[in-house]
């Protein structure tokens, strides 16, 4: 009766959660060692540059408004060069995945989960997520909607609560000396903030509405305004120095957050729920994008592309445990985002500049 | 050859069902009301509950009969308005020649509403068994059916399981025409549509789709329609079985259909451009499509000021999450993160489960356990004996327990809370559905603490959004949200910013009623 559509608000939601992923766990630590305190500016402006790339898929995807990423790069470069450049990109979402799922069961280990072990908490992890992805993008975009406000909620009250240990002092001196290092960290800060390429495989799902554009630039401008605001408050709250030894400065964070003589004392364990839910959402979409690019590779059509879900499960389960040692499985993880940076940017921009250029000549 | 293989596919097997009455479509009536009689008995196994009452008509040679089943009809209606009328007054049946008109018998004699003519046996079978008078005439090939019907049962009560405290007190019966009455008397518009369809090969039930065209989407009523005639089974007595045969997705947990017993509540759902289902036997109708937020709405929520109302409905969420998910919390929190809670609070738990001899989670499942014994055993015994059970489970065996160490006050406590909750949700299987995924989030929550907790809340959510009915998804409309439409799903906004029907059901007719101008103040109910 109904045809099924992704809604405006949905492709915010799930521009947000492909964002949002195990990233927001450690992303202060991570600018603080390149810009120290002024991490946060090489990080907003890592942000902001995001946006502009991110506006290139989108542009790439609105030329094609029936086919997703993996399908428009076959069309635009033919059957084999565009498998060749499409390979790294599916082996990309399939390594992210499982690196994340790794990092993320390790987060929990340490916090909340001191004696499983780690296989069994990815295991459990990846039977939902696999569960997730086989019913569907709209499956998934309902999640989304639904994690969306309770993440927003838990993250600012978090922050709010977090306000009245600030040291401000923390952060000066703003730029003093810094502006190399400020520098030299807007690459990886530009890194945390991929996941924005998700437009690309769910335009062609949408209504295709006028102003869906204004709910993707909310939906890459909200983790932008979360990831800085952590870090400021990160900063403020820990110091530079203290910063550098926290790998998951965020959880560390939510636990010292405490309510004397009340009937919860700390709330580490509510607000682990929303990490998990945060990064099951980055991993379920993660999942999606592997699920599709392997399919267009392979040549399976859509009918049947769930049935690829498991097989990537069981890639991305082996991935997430191959590694013994943890802090190793974090290097990896920052090396493959700045693989995969480098070769989209050298990549998506020509290939929407072809897009366009044979629109054109087509209109012509 | 490839349609053999595909039939072999498919399952589907070419069959003859027995018990049908598709085969008498071949049998017509003879001239002899004789044969004609001995036929139906026999088709109809000579039950006793059949009577025949042959006569002649009036003074003349020419014999008639009538069959019907004696619980069925209204044997005083038979008698004079059929019976007496041929016996005494057959001079206005007869032609200018003196013989008698079946058309004459038809226009003329019976006072009765509704008189079929009809000659095949498939037909008068089905007629009598549907509570009809078969009358047939010696000489004539064609007979008559005549609706002569009275069915016994009981009257008008109140709602057992869906009491309302402000709203209207009458709740459906066994008997399709009070059904169909107590809806009728709600609307008195020409559009409301009934329409009745036999079901079942043997039942032959009356099954009756409710809509009121010109609000219903055309489509979703032709799709409830084609799944409703594409039933094919034997026998159905209620229709939830029914709406089970039609569903995509029988197997949830969850249901996807409201079963009411509440007339209002089927009126305000087709008036929200829903469709309902009433079977002939059943005190309950069904409404389609349902989503989630549909099934926590309760007809005291339209009869209260708007604020209580929302207050209410949003206890009734956190009702249903503490009855899915609060011994989960319960057990995860005291076995993997007591730094949680106060000091005094873990001493104060650990020292009430001192003695013992469980840990927690068996604790647990022991009290879900004899929670679900004694609900059974109250809906099972006679209403008076019911209590005296919840008295003696409840307190009786609560008390000895925790006086003898079996389980801790603290895990009475935490069941107690959670089972008051599920009674909280306004649809009994939501309600039941709740009681049956607690034990796996206990089971989560026992292995993996509050990240099995959130995995097992994930997978809840994705099974949920997976849902569809009529292509309706479950969770509409909190998601994909519609701001307008969920002025009625966690919320119950005032009435007067609700002018618009539900816009996920796609009304023909959108606007339910034009808001007062210059309205800016919620002080309406």
């Amino acid at each position: 009766m109904i045809t099924e559509r992704l809604s405006k608000v949905q492709v915010m939601t799930i521009t947000v959660g492909a964002i949002f992923g195990v990233d927001i766990l450690m992303v202060q630590h991570y600018m603080v060692k390149f810009a120290r305190q002024d991490g946060w500016i090489s990080l907003a402006i890592g942000g902001l540059l995001s946006i502009g790339f991110a506006f290139v898929y989108y542009l790439l995807a609105i030329l094609h408004p029936d086919l997703d990423l993996p399908e428009i790069m076959l069309k635009l470069c033919g059957p084999f060069l565009g498998r060749l450049l499409l390979f790294p990109i599916a082996l990309y979402a399939v390594l992210y995945a499982g690196l994340s799922a790794r990092i993320f069961a390790q987060a929990l280990k340490m916090f909340l989960l001191d004696r499983t072990p780690i296989y069994a908490i990815i295991g459990l992890m990846l039977v939902v997520v696999a569960y997730s992805v086989y019913k569907g993008i709209y499956v998934i975009g309902s999640i989304s909607d639904v994690i969306f406000p309770i993440c927003v909620f838990t993250i600012v009250s978090m922050l709010l609560m977090s306000f009245q240990q600030m040291d401000l002092d923390r952060l000066q001196p703003v730029l003093f000396e810094n502006t190399d290092n400020v520098v030299r960290g807007i690459f990886p800060g530009f890194r945390h903030f991929l996941g924005f390429e998700i437009i690309a495989y769910v335009y062609c799902h949408t209504y295709r509405a006028k102003g869906t554009y204004k709910w993707f630039s909310a939906g890459l401008l909200i983790p932008i305004i979360f990831y800085v605001m952590l870090t400021v408050v990160s900063i403020g709250v820990f110091s530079v120095g203290s910063l550098k030894g926290l790998i998951f400065p965020t959880l560390t964070l939510s636990k010292s957050i405490e309510f004397p003589a009340t009937f919860l004392e700390r709330l580490e364990s509510f607000t682990a729920v929303v990490w998990i839910a945060l990064v099951f959402e980055s991993l379920i979409l993660f999942f999606y994008m592997s699920v599709r690019d392997f399919s267009v590779l392979l040549g399976i059509s859509r009918r049947y592309d769930k049935y690829m879900t498991f097989a990537l499960i069981a890639a991305a389960y082996i991935v997430s445990l191959l590694e013994p040692h943890g802090i190793q499985v974090l290097d990896y993880f920052l090396t493959l985002l700045s693989a995969y940076t480098l070769y989209t940017l050298i990549i998506i921009p020509p290939l929407t500049g072809y897009a366009l250029l044979k629109r054109r000549r087509s209109k012509q | 050859m490839l349609s053999l293989l595909k039939k072999l596919a498919s399952g589907k097997k070419d069959r003859i069902y027995e018990g049908t009455t598709e085969h008498l479509k071949q049998f017509r009536l003879s001239p002899n009301i004789g044969d004609n009689t001995t036929r139906l008995l026999d088709i109809m196994n000579n039950s006793f509950d059949i009577k025949t009452r042959a006569f002649k008509i009036g003074r003349t040679n020419t014999r008639a009969a009538v069959i019907y089943i004696s619980e069925l009809v209204d044997e005083i209606t038979v008698n004079n308005n059929i019976i007496k009328s041929l016996i005494l007054e057959s001079t206005f049946v007869m032609d200018k020649n003196g013989k008698v008109d079946l058309d004459l018998i038809k226009d003329s004699m019976l006072s009765l509403a509704d008189v079929e003519e009809t000659e095949t046996f498939d037909e008068i079978v089905l007629g009598i068994m549907s509570g009809d008078t078969f009358l047939c005439i010696q000489g004539f090939t064609k007979g008559l059916l005549i609706s002569a019907r009275k069915y016994k049962g009981r009257t008008v009560g109140q709602p057992n399981l869906e009491p309302s405290v402000k709203g209207p007190q009458e709740a459906f019966v066994e008997m399709l025409s009070v059904n169909i009455g107590l809806i009728r008397r709600r609307i008195r518009d020409p559009n409301l549509t009934f329409e009745i369809h036999k079901l079942g090969r043997r039942a032959k039930a009356d099954i009756v789709l409710m809509y009121i065209k010109g609000i219903a989407h055309k489509d979703l009523i032709d799709d409830i329609r084609n799944k409703l005639l594409a039933i094919d089974i034997d026998k159905v007595t209620t229709a939830v079985e029914v709406s089970k045969l039609m569903l995509d997705r029988p197997h949830s947990i969850f249901p996807l259909v409201q079963v009411t017993e509440r007339p209002d509540k089927v009126v305000a759902a087709m008036n929200e451009g829903r469709v309902a289902m009433i079977i002939e036997g059943a005190p309950d109708a069904i409404t389609l499509p349902v989503t989630l937020p549909i099934l926590m709405q309760s007809s005291d929520d339209y009869f209260e000021n708007w604020m209580a109302a929302t207050v209410i409905r949003m206890t009734r969420y956190v009702c249903f999450l503490i009855s899915v998910l609060f011994p989960a919390i319960y057990i995860s929190t005291t076995s993997y993160h007591p730094g949680m809670l106060p000091t005094r609070l873990v001493l104060s738990i650990t020292a009430s489960r001192t003695g013992v001899p469980f840990p927690a989670v068996l604790e647990a499942l022991l009290m879900e356990f004899t929670l679900e014994i004694l609900q059974e055993a109250g809906i099972r015994l006679p209403r008076v004996v019911g209590q005296t059970v919840s008295i003696v489970g409840g307190l009786v065996i609560g008390q000895a327990a925790v006086q003898a160490g079996v389980v801790s006050p603290i895990m009475v406590i935490v069941i107690s809370i959670t089972a008051l909750s599920s009674f909280a949700i306004p649809d009994y299987s939501l309600s039941m559905a709740s009681r049956i995924i607690r034990i796996p989030f206990i089971l989560l929550a026992v292995t993996f603490g509050s990240f099995g907790i959130a995995m097992g809340m994930l997978f809840l959510l994705a099974y949920l959004s997976s849902l569809r009915c009529f292509g309706l998804s479950y969770l509409t409309p909190l998601t994909p949200f519609r701001p307008r439409d969920s002025r009625d799903s966690l919320i119950r906004a005032p009435l007067w910013t609700m002018h618009k029907r539900p816009e996920f059901l796609h009304p023909e007719d959108t606007i339910k009623h034009v808001p007062p101008a210059g309205r800016n103040e919620p002080n309406d109910n």
